[in-house]
């Protein structure tokens, strides 16, 4: 693909968004639908028309009511937080009947996900059909304006695609499947193989990245959560912190005690048993097994920070680091919910997925939400689970 | 479908609203679900294409769609019959937009044409491909923008606008050619 095919995809879509959608336009149809109506049954000779010049009012169909745009967001949206007029629909499945389920979504309401055989399609507000990557991906899925990325399976090394098709690697060390990687405001950030964590703008998918540089001389952690210009990191097993980092200065900006729920990583004392036959030891190994390892989600939008652990969603607020909520829910698979999760912050909403059902917190109201499906959060737009398909919606 | 609501700490408890809310009248053949889900995509097809009123075009287009929504077999067939007819209509009101202006501009002093198009304020380069773009025959902007903002294929770009598929690869090259010309002569400029 040229350059010129790249721009236009760009500059159809920075005019397409100027189209703003407001209220009245299923009033409007509606309103059309009558006057069409109403004209046919004038223009088609009626029996019950005994003489000329009897007026006989047309009876108009009751299928329609003028109730105004309320009345279609009834099809589907998950209560009042979705404007019923961005609404899309994505299919649940794609072309050959495989199960699409979406892995993240975009500011920009871009949706990347894969099939059961790990092939990565993506979907989006202006073309709700899954559209086939031809790749496979492990994991590493992130999505935003103009790019998506992913790993490759067997491979720690993190794909960036533009939106023009343009494939190039980004990270300055990879990254494995296991750790998340997150978008926000034109740039990526992840953790590499060895849980130090990176970052690399998105543009062109044509900046390799760097490791966020450690001026502390310590490890830094892994990274959790992203919301430009601020990276989540997180180091459980020396000073056990949560770290907030300005990615435009490279400079760790707060530290918090690790969250609430969040256990400190220690590693096993090693009982080492060995044989010395003259010159040769042979070492025979042994010690205590470490712990499983704890397996927690975050997110971050400008105003707060959630995480779940454990069955509980906490939000807080990132001026003050005080508690906003706490949510507790009761996991319907136990701990293969939790591990399967997935906790993403719109610009509005905080939304836990686990399991066969999300909970979603409105940060403007303080209510909280169940939908039975998967639900998903990014910028201003909302993607849930509804029936067979998904829908893919403004918030309000 | 949503659930009852769940165990829940501190804040504010869920309210009732969840999920599908009981229709008053049935689905109409899908034709609302159509509406809700589609409407807004269709008018930023029908802006891009240059449409003066995208909104009346894709009202249009969706009235029609409801007089034969029964002969449609899917929703697929209905969105693919809505696409065609937003590009239909907006080359012809197209059409008739530059004939008004014609007839405008001899009539009224001169000094009084002005852009009928408003172009929303984004960069400068974007400004300029977008202002390329809308100086092409109807036919290669409509190919231009079928395969690179709603992603079809050429098959699919096609049987939208019921022309062969050589046609569709024979105008997005002219189209790209031409923009390329363009676009390189004001950068020379």
């Amino acid at each position: 693909m040229n350059g010129i095919e790249d721009r236009l995809r760009d500059a159809f879509g920075a005019r397409a968004e100027a189209v703003r959608p407001r209220a009245g336009a299923h009033a409007e149809n509606a309103r059309r639908l009558r006057r069409a109506r109403a004209r046919r049954r004038v223009a088609v000779p009626a029996a019950a028309l005994a003489t000329a010049g009897v007026a006989v009012a047309a009876t108009l169909p009751a299928a329609l009511h003028d109730d105004g745009p309320d009345a279609l967001g009834a099809a589907g949206t998950p209560g009042a937080l979705v404007d019923g007029s961005t609404i899309v629909t994505i299919p649940g499945t794609v072309a050959g009947g495989a199960a699409f389920r979406p892995d993240a979504v975009g500011t920009d309401g871009s949706v990347i996900g894969r099939t059961p055989d790990r092939r990565v399609w993506s979907a989006g507000p202006r073309a709700p059909k899954p559209k086939d990557l031809t790749a496979k991906a492990e994991g590493g899925l992130s999505t935003g304006p103009g790019f998506t990325t992913w790993i490759n399976p067997g491979s720690w090394l993190l794909t960036c695609r533009t939106s023009g098709g343009l494939l190039r690697r980004i990270g300055p060390q990879g990254t494995t499947p296991e750790q998340p990687v997150l978008a926000s405001g034109g740039m990526v950030v992840a953790s590499d193989p060895m849980e130090q964590p990176w970052e690399a703008r998105t543009k062109g998918c044509g900046d390799t990245g760097e490791s966020t540089a450690n001026h502390l001389g310590s490890t830094l952690g892994v990274a959790k959560a992203f919301a430009y210009p601020t990276m989540f990191v997180v180091e459980p097993w020396q000073k056990r912190v949560l770290r907030e980092i300005d990615v435009r200065k490279d400079r760790v900006v707060r530290d918090h005690p690790l969250p609430t729920g969040v256990r400190p990583v220690t590693l096993p004392e090693q009982e080492v048993k060995s044989v010395t036959e003259g010159d040769h030891t042979t070492f025979l190994g042994g010690g205590t097994p470490a712990p499983p390892e704890q397996v927690w989600q975050a997110a971050a939008n400008g105003r707060y920070f959630a995480w779940a652990v454990d069955g509980r969603l906490r939000i807080v607020e990132r001026d003050g680091w005080k508690s906003r909520a706490e949510i507790a829910r009761t996991p319907r698979d136990g701990a293969k919910d939790e591990a399967a999760a997935q906790l993403t912050a719109g610009d509005r909403v905080i939304a836990y997925a686990a399991g066969r059902s999300s909970t979603v917190y409105d940060t403007r109201t303080g209510r909280v939400h169940t939908w039975a499906g998967q639900v998903l959060a990014a910028g201003g737009w909302l993607l849930w689970r509804d029936g067979a398909d998904y829908r893919l919606g403004r918030i309000r | 479908m949503p659930l009852a609501h769940g165990d829940h700490g501190r804040g504010d408890h869920g309210h009732g609203d969840h999920g599908r809310e009981d229709d008053a009248h049935a689905d109409d053949d899908g034709y609302e679900e159509l509406f809700a889900d589609h409407f807004w995509g269709l008018v930023r097809l029908a802006a891009l294409l240059g449409a003066d009123d995208a909104e009346d075009v894709v009202q249009d287009a969706f009235v029609r769609l409801h007089r034969k929504r029964r002969t449609l077999r899917d929703q697929g067939a209905a969105l693919a019959y809505l696409r065609s007819s937003v590009c239909n209509a907006s080359r012809s009101r197209l059409r008739h937009l530059r004939m008004a202006r014609r007839r405008h501009a001899q009539l009224a002093p001169p000094g009084t044409a002005g852009s009928a198009e408003h172009d929303v304020v984004h960069g400068e380069d974007v400004r300029a491909l977008l202002a390329a773009v809308a100086a092409l025959p109807a036919r290669q902007r409509e190919v231009l923008v079928l395969r690179y903002w709603l992603d079809l294929t050429e098959r699919e770009t096609a049987e939208t606008l019921g022309i062969a598929v050589g046609t569709v690869k024979a105008h997005g090259a002219r189209a790209i050619a031409a923009l390329g010309r363009r676009l390189k002569d004001e950068e020379d400029a």
